[in-house]
């Protein structure tokens, strides 16, 4: 059920990030379709099913964004060994309890900002493009990281969509 | 067929998004009407010199037998993907090798304002590098005077204006266009200059380029192919 759910959210993604949000609200710096890779595995785990549709998306986001099979799919699965190493090694697991609170959203929203950097860094094969830590991308990424986080808060709300490492 | 959809409803969703952000902007209506009419008239002013250029221009390559300045085919087409991906900016049109489109070719406005270059290829569509993407540069100069140098994408702070040095007039507000010293056509608008440092010690001034596509509707695009079409 958590993919179904998952997966209507990354279509409402998809029409809105490169579609919508530019042409609509002249919104061109957006990472939405790939913080969408980022958050489900932050927000409730690096479990087997989320990677496997973080995966699916890849791929569908590699065929509509005309890049290359392996393109996205590869930074990914990269960005989510390192979450993996993250949470299970610095044992931060910090959205498992009270998922409802405003402080751990924002740290969510925070560190899926920060992993998306790490994603930048697997797409581009180790280089580091210095114009990405701008104050205008980081505060949309911040932002649009936090609507996710809210609409997860919202849409997930069971305990067995959520995976204790 | 399917990839016309999305080209139109992203032309649609943006002619829309600009309706409401002008209505938004209302209330500056009556100023900004005043400065345009001024404007007008000042650039009606220099169409009259440009077309009296123009023609003598025309007359002097046919007396001397030169070939036309600019002999490219153009490609029309529409933008219908809008992208900050993992690798920098760029864009998606519905118009591939199929449409005798290949990479270098230039994508402009209906106005003439520089959007960017085809980057890749395929049967059905292309994808092209935004003029803010910091892997696109383009020799550019001022309007109007001999400053040059070489604007490159910067992302979200639009371009920067390279090798200016300390000595060459620039200010904020000029306007910066395509030389044409290199694969990109001359006299394309790239941008306004938004800002300006000057430090003595440095050999250049730091200079940043708002890009003019900002501010336009892009859903619609010109392709100048640079072999002339041939």
């Amino acid at each position: 059920m958590a993919g179904v759910k998952l997966f209507i959210i990354f279509l409402v993604v998809l029409v809105l990030d490169g579609l919508v949000l530019p042409a609509f609200f002249g919104l061109r710096n957006s990472f939405l379709s790939l913080l969408l890779l980022i958050v489900p595995i932050l927000y409730m785990g690096p479990k087997r099913q989320y990677v496997a549709c973080g995966l699916f998306f890849s791929v569908i986001l590699e065929m509509s964004k005309g890049i290359s099979l392996g393109g996205l799919a590869l930074p990914f699965l990269f960005t989510s060994v390192v979450i993996y190493l993250t949470q299970r090694f610095l044992d931060i697991q910090y959205t498992y309890d009270a998922r409802f609170g405003l402080s751990k959203s924002v740290l969510t929203a925070l560190m899926s900002v920060v992993f998306i950097y790490v994603f930048s860094f697997f797409y581009r094969q180790g280089g580091v493009n210095m114009e990405y830590f701008d104050p205008v991308i980081g505060l949309t990424t911040v932002l649009e990281a936090l609507v996710l986080v809210f609409v997860f808060n919202i849409v997930f709300n069971k305990k067995s969509d959520y995976a204790r490492i | 067929m399917a990839k016309r959809p999305a080209s139109y409803l992203f032309s649609k969703l943006e002619s829309t998004g600009f309706f409401f952000r002008g209505l938004a902007g209302l209330k500056n209506t009556i100023t900004e009407n005043e400065n345009l009419k001024k404007e007008n008239l000042g650039l009606l002013s220099r169409l009259a010199d440009y077309e009296d250029l123009k023609n003598e221009n025309d007359f002097l390559r046919s007396a001397l037998d030169i070939s036309p300045r600019f002999n490219n085919e153009i490609v029309y087409a529409n933008i219908y993907q809008f992208q900050l991906g993992a690798d920098g900016y760029d864009v998606l049109i519905n118009e591939g090798t199929g449409g005798g489109i290949t990479e270098g070719d230039i994508v402009v406005t209906e106005e003439g304002v520089l959007i960017g270059r085809i980057e890749e290829a395929q049967e059905n569509f292309s994808r092209a590098l935004v003029v803010s993407d910091t892997d696109f540069n383009v020799t550019a100069k001022v309007l109007d005077s001999e400053t040059a140098g070489i604007a490159r994408g910067a992302l979200a702070q639009g371009l920067y204006f390279d090798l200016i040095i300390q000595s060459d007039p620039i200010k904020e507000g000029d306007v910066v266009v395509s030389s044409g010293t290199d694969l990109v056509p001359p006299a394309l608008i790239v941008g306004t200059v938004s800002y300006v440092e000057t430090n003595e010690t440095d050999l250049f001034k730091k200079v940043k380029i708002k890009p003019a596509m900002g501010e336009i509707k892009i859903g619609r695009v010109l392709i100048i192919r640079k072999n002339g079409g041939s």
